[in-house]
């Protein structure tokens, strides 16, 4: 697309062979090997599929300068996607006298086009009818979000710890998953792993529990473990295996949790051992200790 | 922009679409407020859609949960009274347009040749649409929604030999009953919303072949000017889509005005005894279809007999496919026709609401005589009119058409 | 022609569509939801003295916080009295529910206390108020009452310590004394049963608090809405002659 000015196009000199210069959207600058420099329209038109393209001469550059011929290709244009033959009306002009560029124009613009008036309130009306639209919108959006139901089902749930003893665990559902709550004896809190021999990720690094149990007991309190019993591989429920040295789970066992899917592993701070197919240490809800024996589940309370 | 538009035309003429549909479509230029009823109605008809579709989510079609899942989309779901609202409003709404726009078919005869077929085809929409109205009632589950469809189908049992056998088939039980409630369910969401989908495309499909008629009943074809453009049409873009966003504003204003303030309608849009669950052992004292089935339903228990009453009710329906060739009147519109057909049709008019006031009311002796009178009335225009109609007293029509202020 | 039609119209509009069972004459209760305090009282009405036999199956207690203006403590400690089966106080989020058992109602009342959410939008206000309003002394009744709106009825007169006991003057029910007084004067009983209704009505559709004032702001838009669309129209229009 040409970027000439007016002074440009004088200045182009003819060639050998007659050339055009686009304008974009069909308008040329026609310049032949004489010298002569008019201006060209060309578009498609189909008939029966068939692509045909159509020559319309504006004018001479002698008499129509650039913005004017731009205009008139506007005009010319707005006609053609109308479905207008504009070659027809042509002919029919020219049965009357000669009209100049500008008289060209005003004839085309006196034709209901849009005043700006017109304009104005079109647009007024879009954008009101667009905000009116969105807004309407809203509701049907909101109405899939989760429900006064699904938010009951969801909410926090409490857990009493008073009757729970050293060594043994409880489940409760909480957003229809198992949550585990085990009360760790002495002997398990002194005996929590420090190395990462055997485990992938001692440290928790990885973001799955909340920042106020990223420790090795991975608690608030250590003598009581709050996990989200789903397995980190592909979400069977573990199994909880205190014991050390079982004869299933091998001599270097020291306890944890073991998943009977495909043999995932987890110690008694729930973190994943090196070596198998789960991924990540099992996920830590979000709690607090509403008082020393009950915990609530799903909020964090204080900590956060 | 125009470069698409280009590539997409060459696989799909939208514009061609839209120069022949709407910005070169021709509709007469003297379209008055009753021609507002048809783009409403197809407003309407979306706006169910759309709404059904947000309440589908949330409704359970089990008969053991169903009002209740109504009363959790009240309730429980975000916005979720609101989409009901406008859904229960949209329904009677839709009937109020309805009926206003087949009013202003028998006002200026769109019914007449050339556009028999369109009258066909919009009487099938309407059939569809209280067939579709009917089962979507049942869905809530309420007491009404259980008696209504109880009544109106063992009106099906009336017909003799297969009565009961074609009752049992639509119940799916001996009674109205879980089975019921998820047939219904099936049709109202998906089986007729498909078909209305349908005719309603081939009621278009139709208008845009002969093109519309007008208030003064002449058709604006047969003067056109030398590029063959009707004298008294105009595009219907931009000048009708223009006049539709302001009449559409307008309905919308005393729809929400409806939706938010009267969603129950005095107990006319949403019945108070459908707040009630229903209880096959309990039946209401009065049992009443909703208002826009109930100048049908006058007819109905006009008839001393039950099969007779099914049968008035259905022929109510079915005189009205057979208008264009019952009325035998070569003038179209009732501007130019007798004050014979003027006082005809107002009686018409009369009677049917009258019907329909009757229909909501119990069948008192009083009312049920003058039902008997409303309903000779309203077969005795159909009547009256085949025989006056050919030889009319009518005024001269014009050539072109009357702009009226 | 278009004046027959309104007459008709405004006929119709008056006939009344469901008539009462019994002819007896509704009293008008004022409704106000926006009064808050109204709304607390009624809510501890219902649960003080209905909610053992009654339930409202279709409304959850968490409602309360933002449509009564109630705290959860404050719902928790002054309006939720039963369990759920582990024991555990029923938890904010539920529905309002009950332990009555059917067969033993049924034996006992002879019927079971029908669900009173939707009470006020299917018998209306006017029809729970005046109900309350019209037990009176009945010896020939199981409890001793009978209703005047509903005769017959399977209920107890629950509130009979609130208001007093009244007993007909006549056998047709014109008129009635009261033989005791109650906790209130019946001015004061009026005003409670006016404060429960009031509630009853809020949890029939508790969107009518919502819906008067977002419809105010959406007709306005679309009124001004209407009025630039119909200024589009007529400068379009001008072209048509």
């Amino acid at each position: 697309m040409s970027t000439l000015t007016d002074k440009d196009i004088k200045a182009l000199q003819p060639k050998d062979h007659h050339y055009r210069v686009a304008f974009g959207d069909g308008l040329f600058l026609w310049v032949s090997s004489s010298g002569k420099k008019s201006w060209q329209y060309r578009y498609d038109v189909y008939l029966d599929n068939i692509r045909k393209e159509k020559i319309y001469t504006i004018g001479d550059f002698q008499q129509i300068n650039l913005a004017n011929a731009r205009e008139l290709h506007s005009i010319l244009r707005k006609e053609v996607l109308q479905g207008i033959d504009i070659q027809a009306v042509k002919v029919e002009k020219k049965k009357s006298f000669n009209v100049t560029a500008d008289q060209e124009i005003q004839t085309a613009s006196a034709q209901p086009t849009t005043s700006n008036r017109r304009k104005f309130l079109t647009n007024m009306t879009q954008v009101m009818g667009g905000v009116g639209g969105i807004f309407a919108l809203i509701p049907f959006l909101s109405s899939m979000s989760p429900s006064e139901r699904a938010k009951s089902a969801g909410a926090p749930i409490e857990i009493d710890v008073s009757s729970l003893q050293p060594g043994s665990y409880k489940v409760v559902e909480w957003r229809g998953k198992p949550v585990w709550v085990v009360r760790r004896t002495k002997k398990m809190i002194d005996e929590t792993l420090e190395d990462d021999d055997v485990l992938r990720d001692p440290k928790s690094i990885e973001e799955h529990q909340p920042t106020y149990t990223q420790n090795k007991y991975r608690s608030i309190n250590p003598e009581y473990l709050v996990l989200l019993g789903v397995c980190t591989h592909l979400g069977c429920s573990p199994l909880y295996k205190p014991s050390p040295k079982s004869k299933e789970l091998g001599l270097d066992w020291t306890g944890g949790f073991f998943c009977p899917c495909h043999g995932s592993k987890f110690d008694l701070s729930g973190r994943v051992h090196k070596g198998v197919p789960a991924p990540y240490n099992l996920e830590v809800p979000p709690y607090y200790f509403a008082s020393d024996t009950r915990i609530i589940v799903g909020e964090d309370g204080e900590n956060a | 922009m125009s470069k698409f538009i280009s590539w997409i035309d060459r696989r799909l003429p939208v514009s061609n679409f839209v120069r022949n549909h709407l910005s070169q479509y021709y509709a007469p230029k003297n379209f008055n407020f009753f021609y507002f009823f048809g783009a409403l109605a197809i407003f309407v008809f979306i706006l169910q859609i759309v709404t059904g579709i947000f309440l589908t989510i949330n409704y359970k079609p089990d008969a053991d949960q169903a009002f209740a899942s109504v009363e959790y989309i009240m309730r429980d779901v975000e916005w979720g009274w609101l989409i009901r609202y406008m859904h229960s409003t949209g329904a009677s709404f839709f009937f109020i347009i309805i009926y206003l726009h087949m009013f202003r078919a028998m006002l200026y005869g769109s019914y007449k040749n050339p556009r028999e077929l369109l009258w066909i085809f919009g009487m099938l929409i309407f059939v569809l649409l209280m067939a579709e109205a009917f089962m979507g009632y049942l869905l809530p589950w309420g007491q009404m929604s259980y008696w209504g469809a109880q009544v109106i189908i063992s009106l099906f049992g009336a017909i003799p030999f297969v009565g009961e056998s074609l009752a049992l088939w639509i119940r799916g039980d001996y009674v109205i009953s879980d089975a019921t409630l998820n047939r219904f369910f099936a049709f109202h969401v998906i089986a007729l919303p498909l078909l209305l989908f349908a005719l309603i495309y081939l009621h278009l499909a139709a208008l845009h072949t002969t093109g519309s008629n007008n208030p003064d009943g002449i058709e604006i074809k047969d003067n056109k000017d030398d590029s063959g453009k009707p004298l008294d049409g105009i595009p219907f873009h931009p000048y009708y889509t223009v006049k539709d966003i302001f009449g559409l504003s307008v309905f919308l204003v005393i729809f929400t005005f409806v939706v938010f303030f009267l969603p129950e309608f005095g107990g006319y849009f949403l019945e108070k005894d459908n707040f009630v669950p229903a209880d096959p052992l309990k039946t209401p004292e009065h049992i009443v279809p909703v208002w826009y089935f109930t100048p049908f339903y006058a007819i109905l228990r006009a008839i001393p007999d039950k099969f007779g009453g099914v049968l008035a009710m259905g022929l109510a329906i079915f005189v009205l496919f057979l208008l264009p060739w019952i009325d035998r009147c070569k003038v179209k519109s009732f501007r130019y026709r007798s004050s014979t057909y003027k006082l005809l049709l107002a009686s018409f008019v009369i009677s049917f609401i009258g019907l329909g006031v009757i229909g909501m009311n119990p069948a008192t002796p009083v009312l049920t005589w003058v039902g008997r009178f409303f309903t000779l009335v309203y077969f005795g225009f159909f009547v009256a009119l085949y025989f006056l109609s050919p030889s009319e007293q009518t005024s001269k029509v014009p050539k072109r058409v009357i702009m009226h202020e | 022609m278009s004046k027959i039609i309104i007459s008709i119209l405004a006929f119709f509009f008056v006939t009344n569509v469901h008539a009462a069972g019994n002819d007896v004459p509704l009293k008008k209760v004022l409704i106000d939801l926006g009064n808050k305090q109204s709304l607390q009282r009624g809510a501890q009405i219902y649960m003080n003295n209905c909610s053992g036999c009654h339930t409202l199956k279709y409304q959850r207690y968490i409602k309360f916080t933002d449509h009564l203006d109630l705290d959860s403590k404050t719902i928790e400690k002054n309006l939720i009295f039963t369990t759920d089966l582990s024991g555990e106080r029923t938890k904010i989020g539920s529905l309002i529910l009950n332990a009555v058992n059917e067969s033993h109602s049924k034996e006992a009342f002879g019927v079971m206390p029908p669900d009173l959410t939707l009470t006020a939008r299917s018998r209306g206000s006017d029809w729970i108020y005046t109900f309350l309003l019209s037990f009176y002394k009945d010896e020939s009744r199981p409890f001793g009452a009978n209703n005047k709106l509903y005769p017959n009825v399977n209920m107890p007169h629950v509130l009979w310590y609130m208001e007093g006991v009244k007993e007909p003057t006549d056998p047709s029910l014109t008129d009635f004394k009261y033989i005791s007084s109650g906790s209130m004067s019946y001015d004061e009983y009026e005003s409670s049963i006016t404060d429960l209704v009031n509630f009853l009505t809020y949890v029939s559709e508790p969107a009518q608090l919502d819906r008067y004032r977002i419809g105010f702001w959406v007709i306005l838009f679309l009124l001004v809405f209407s009025a630039l669309a119909y200024l589009l129209k007529v400068e379009y229009w001008k072209d048509v002659k």
